[in-house]
């Protein structure tokens, strides 16, 4: 099966963690974003520092779902229909679909909190790897680590 | 925009985040704590907050929509997702 390469970073106590680059196209955000794949995690979101970098329209997101993560309670903003592009291995372009990502915006919007919330990462979620039937393989101690999706050949 | 188009910012964007994996720990002893902004394989900008980076990042003629933005956090800080 196709792969789309993944990379690893050494973030906490020298744990590797896989990553990965996506092209994100959206009525609200175009961009390329790093995000840590997180099969853990039922949402994909974008962070609280990709929602205040792209000046999105704060105020008119603090409503609806709350989710939490890390500690902190966020509102979970659905940005509808985005588009999500890989570069695989053979250097073709994977075009991905979510029906929304969440925007991650904090209850609480004080400088401690919004300090303390900006080191939390883009996160690729469960739904998108549904949504897209990709799976994911990861293995820290031979630091190999990929997506995989299917075509009608496979 | 055109397939080729994307790829082409894609490419650029992996090299960005291969080098900041790369270059973690080195950069962490300089920017721990701070937000930063990664294009072609520098740091075009840190600060405190993603507003003031963004606005440093505009100062300095780069177009915000391309560039990656990583953070450093705290050394004594661990998150668990």
């Amino acid at each position: 099966m196709p792969k789309i390469p993944c990379s690893l970073r050494a973030l906490i106590g020298k744990r590797y963690f896989p990553f990965v680059t996506y092209f994100l196209t959206s009525f609200h955000i175009t961009k390329p974003i790093d995000a840590i794949v997180d099969t853990g995690s039922p949402y994909t979101v974008l962070s609280p520092n990709e929602v205040f970098g792209s000046r999105l329209p704060i105020r008119t997101m603090r409503r609806g779902e709350t989710v939490t993560l890390a500690g902190f309670r966020f509102f979970k903003y659905p940005i509808n229909n985005v588009g999500m592009n890989f570069r695989t291995e053979t250097d073709e372009l994977f075009k991905g679909t979510l029906s929304y990502i969440s925007a991650l915006v904090p209850t609480k919007i004080d400088k401690k909190t919004l300090g303390d919330v900006r080191h939390i990462p883009n996160i690729i979620g469960h739904d998108f790897l549904e949504e897209n039937k990709l799976s994911f393989y990861f293995n820290p101690c031979a630091k190999i680590t990929y997506l995989e999706y299917q075509t009608s050949a496979n | 925009m055109e397939d080729s188009q994307i790829l082409q910012i894609l490419k650029v964007a992996e090299e960005d985040s291969k080098w900041f994996s790369e270059k973690y720990e080195e950069l962490q002893g300089k920017y721990e704590g701070k937000v930063l902004a990664i294009k072609d394989k520098k740091v075009v900008g840190n600060a405190e907050s993603v507003e003031e980076l963004m606005d440093m990042v505009q100062k300095k003629g780069e177009d915000t929509a391309y560039v990656l933005i990583e953070t450093i956090p705290p050394k004594d800080v661990t998150f668990i997702l």
